[in-house]
């Protein structure tokens, strides 16, 4: 018996699109199989109908060479199949002894019975060296932590055929690690994993053989070791990818946004999130803000784009903006990609051709005495679409909510390059999305770069830092510590800087590199 | 692939949100329908199937009552201020608020028609117009948007929640306008407000020619121009657009730029204005008048039923005012020895079970897309196209 699971020409079909087209997963015992692929490539379609949740309209499931029919996720179960999903199914106020045994309690004349799966809890977790605590709430552990106890609760089930779902996407580096271990000593006794993922960083880590899908086919399954991450790539998103961003030297023109002095404070705790912030970013060039996460990157694109009131000078162009309003500064010039894209990038419950125009619905073009012109939303929303590739089930009417993250940030940026704006501030632009896209959203902004726009990007990785920006300022507890040239510098001492360990206005080291 | 697009996609109708929303509402009415039968049954069930009969169909009763032009009247007589005030709770819920404030907007509306009728008679003939019962619906819609403004501000500049906001409001307006009516327009002798003069009834317009009912009159073309109005405004214009995104995601419309503050406070305005309307269009009639009574207006709470039955729409509104003016109407004529001389309660047992189930909709729907999806995938497997071999 080769194989544990065996998917063999899985087609799924759901109103408007293809989710599987013919696809085939064979899962080797004592393997980690990958399930690369785009978002929206078919992956969680794929699973779900092992798992039970879908049936398929084509295809055949074969566990462990015999024919199944799994209808729902009891049956999967029943075939040990277990799942960790992307975002964990946990009571947050329950204790983890009592996550774990949660649906399959064990009882003692009627009553709950700790005793016998607190024993269970903590074999399992020795013997595949998972370290929880089985009495803490689920509320007072670390999201790494939180994962364990869902492998747990596979474990606990007696599951032989794990399903990991994006299972690195909330870990920090070294969780990532550890569950890189852990995974290593599941398949030492006798399970197999699938890992649904799009890092290829990982796969070439962790996994044993790959298979990949695009646009709901099914490509190929290829040996790790000996492919290239390249090939992986190309293989997932159909054609070669760069990592590197392809980009010339910046030609910095004149000033187009300039702040000064920016101080953004906290209403209700009174603490200063932005502390005398200024710099300036020019015409051609993209200027990056690094920072770990929560030192008043936020608020202070906030202040620029008009959401928080702030003290200090916001110069667009020379003029001041600080005491314009939202929409006065939008006109005036400035094109904001924000960070959250379901919370201020999209109405979700608006069709794609609303949030395409949500930016520009009151002008000229798309109303007139007050009336929309449906007509010229319309022919807009096929312009983007097709000019900007963002696939969705139904066209223009499609509801934002419906589609996929990478698309619904294809569609913001669609939205706002296409305003033709002096500054482009783009925060976090790549987070969450896959390959192709992320390749999309740099070309995009570098592009906007070369047509001689300004852009500030924010970004917390690094990585992105280093390869996109021509210019990176540093935050660090809502002031800017120090300004860099990534020709200049290395990740080290971005990371010392980001790290509040060095600060050049106290050195001095400010003015000799301006 | 290509050919199978343009066929009727059966899982993509049937599991349309449209389609879903229709039917939990036409299935809650089926269902309380049902129900109301069975209580019926079990009053009188020599005459429950016949009067049943003419509580559904209350328009083709023409022996009960003459002939169906007239009955169409008196339902339409009953529908009207339901679907304003319907129409005023939709209007608000677009722009995701729950003006449950539409009770004291409604009253005090009323209150301020019947004032501008009873008291500036001066109206009746300006230039040989009649300006009299226009100024009274104006100014009935003027005071029940500024009731509405109050929420309205509250939510807007200090977030405060409109559902309290309006409730606390409700009985303000209440004792308000029994207070303005007792100090400046009651009639002491019967305990309630004057009548409004004649020039403020609201005109027939050649209507009790269509509809030869006594109580006809312009509401039902007040009550048609509102919805189209509404519905020109939410689904057609820069304000719709704004107020729904608001509505829809208050943080990305703050984003795009919309005053979201000033949309919220516009949105329970325009609600109230609406409830005031309805006011106005119950009042201004003759022979009706204001009772000095504490109680809250209960056609703002039925509205809220109407407005969720009919999808929070305009044009869904109207057809479920319509319909329960009907089952009012068909609960009216049940009364008679006739048909076993019902109470006509028996139509109140039946809406609110309609309503109590129009609560379980989502409940409805679940089940339905499961059936359908349970149905599709039947049929899937034998139209499925040949597949070509790996790749």
């Amino acid at each position: 018996m080769e194989y544990v699971v065996e998917m063999l020409n899985i087609t799924k079909e759901f109103p408007g699109i293809k989710a599987n087209d013919n696809v085939t997963l064979q899962l080797k015992k004592q393997e980690i199989h990958a399930l690369l692929g785009e978002n929206g490539a078919g992956k969680s379609t794929l699973m779900s109908v092992l798992f039970g949740l879908y049936q398929p309209e084509e295809g055949r499931i074969l566990i462990n060479g015999e024919e199944v029919k799994i209808n729902d996720p009891n049956d999967a179960n029943k075939y040990k199949i277990g799942m960790v999903h992307q975002h964990f199914k946990l009571v947050h106020n329950y204790s983890v002894v009592e996550n774990i045994m949660l649906g399959v309690e064990s009882t003692k004349n009627g009553f709950l019975d700790y005793t016998v799966a607190r024993k269970k809890i903590l074999e399992l977790s020795d013997r595949y060296n998972l370290r929880i605590d089985p009495d803490s709430l689920i509320e007072d552990i670390s999201v790494g932590m939180q994962q364990r106890v869902e492998i747990l609760k596979m474990l606990y089930r007696d599951a032989s055929i794990l399903i990991f779902d994006e299972p690195t996407a909330v870990l920090t580096p070294q969780e990532i690690k550890e569950l890189m271990k852990i995974m290593q000593d599941l398949i030492k006794e006798g399970k197999s994993i699938i890992l649904i993922t799009h890092k290829l960083k990982e796969i070439k880590q962790v996994a044993d053989r790959c298979s990949v899908l695009r646009k709901g086919k099914y490509i190929g399954t290829v040996d790790v070791q000996s492919t290239s991450t390249e090939k992986m790539a190309e293989m997932m998103v159909g054609r070669p990818v760069s990592f590197d961003i392809d980009k010339d030297e910046a030609k910095p023109m004149d000033v187009v946004l300039e702040i000064d002095n920016i101080t953004v404070t906290d209403p209700l705790t009174h603490k200063l999130r932005v502390n005398n912030a200024s710099f300036k970013v020019r015409k051609g060039e993209i200027l990056c803000v690094a920072g770990i996460e929560g030192n008043g990157q936020t608020q202070l694109i906030e202040a620029i784009t008009g959401l928080k009131h702030c003290d200090g000078e916001i110069l667009l162009n020379g003029d001041s903006i600080t005491h314009k309003s939202i929409r006065e500064r939008n006109n005036l010039g400035v094109s904001h990609i924000p960070e959250d894209r379901h919370k201020h990038g999209l109405v979700l419950d608006y069709s794609l051709e609303y949030n395409l125009v949500l930016q520009e619905y009151f002008t000229e073009k798309y109303q007139k005495f007050g009336f929309l012109n449906h007509k010229a939303i319309r022919e807009n929303a096929e312009e983007m679409i097709g000019t900007f590739d963002i696939r969705s089930g139904q066209g223009a009417i499609t509801s934002a909510r419906s589609m996929s993250g990478g698309n619904q940030q294809k569609a913001i940026i669609a939205r706002e390059v296409s305003r033709d704006t002096d500054l482009i501030i783009a925060v976090q632009p790549t987070r969450g999305l896959d390959v192709g896209a992320i390749e999309f959203v740099h070309s995009e902004l570098v592009k906007m770069r070369d047509q001689g726009k300004a852009v500030l990007l924010i970004s917390l990785e690094l990585d992105e830092v280093m390869n996109l920006s021509d210019r990176i300022v540093v935050m660090y507890e809502g002031e800017i510590v120090g300004e860099f040239d990534p020709k200049k510098t290395t990740e080290t001492e971005l990371g010392l800087y980001m790290a509040g360990s060095k600060n050049q206005s106290n050195d001095g080291g400010k003015d000799e590199r301006e | 692939m290509k050919e199978n697009k343009k066929k009727f996609n059966f899982e993509t109708f049937f599991s349309s949100k449209m389609f879903l929303e229709v039917f939990s509402s036409i299935f809650s009415i089926v269902l309380g329908l049902v129900l109301g039968f069975i209580v019926m049954y079990i009053l009188n069930p020599e005459f429950a199937g016949k009067a049943f009969g003419v509580i559904i169909a209350s328009w083709r009763q023409i022996e009960l009552s003459g002939t169906v032009a007239f009955n169409m009247g008196e339902i339409i007589f009953r529908a009207v201020p339901i679907i304003l005030t319907g129409l005023a709770i939709s209007f608000a819920f677009k722009t995701g608020l729950f003006n449950i404030g539409v009770v004291g907007q409604f009253t005090v509306g009323a209150v301020a028609a019947i004032y501008v009728g009873v008291k500036w008679t001066f109206l009746g003939d300006v230039l040989g117009m009649n300006l009299h019962w226009i100024v009274a619906v104006l100014m009935a819609m003027i005071v029940g948007g500024l009731w509405g403004a109050i929420p309205g501000l509250l939510k807007a500049y200090r977030n405060v929640n409109e559902v309290v906001a309006g409730i606390m409001l409700n009985y303000v307006g209440m004792y308000l306008s029994i207070f303005f009516v007792t100090q400046t327009i009651f009639n002491a002798t019967y305990a309630r407000a004057y009548n409004v003069a004649e020039t403020a009834e609201l005109p027939t317009w050649g209507l009790d020619n269509i509809f030869p009912s006594p109580n006809i009159h312009i509401g039902i073309v007040l009550a048609i121009l509102a919805i189209a109005v509404t519905h020109i405004i939410l689904y057609n214009t820069k304000f719709g657009f704004e107020i729904k995104a608001v509505g829809f995601n208050r943080d990305a419309a703050k984003y795009a730029g919309i005053n979201e503050n000033r949309n919220i406070a516009l949105s329970l305005i325009i609600s109230g204005a609406i409830a005031g309307l309805a006011g106005a269009v119950v009042y201004l009639v003759g022979g009706k008048s204001f009772a000095v009574v504490a109680a809250l207006e209960p056609m703002g709470f039925t509205g809220i039923a109407i407005s969720l039955l009919g999808l929070t729409t305009p044009i869904g509104t109207f057809l479920v005012g319509i319909f329960y003016g009907s089952l009012q109407y068909g609960g009216y004529l049940i009364q008679g020895d006739l048909l076993g001389g019902f109470k006509p309660e028996i139509v109140d047992v039946i809406i609110a079970t309609i309503i109590y189930i129009s609560a379980l909709s989502l409940f409805v729907q679940i089940y339905l897309k499961r059936f359908i999806k349970y149905i599709g995938n039947k049929r899937k497997p034998q139209d499925a196209p040949v597949k070509e071999g790996d790749e």
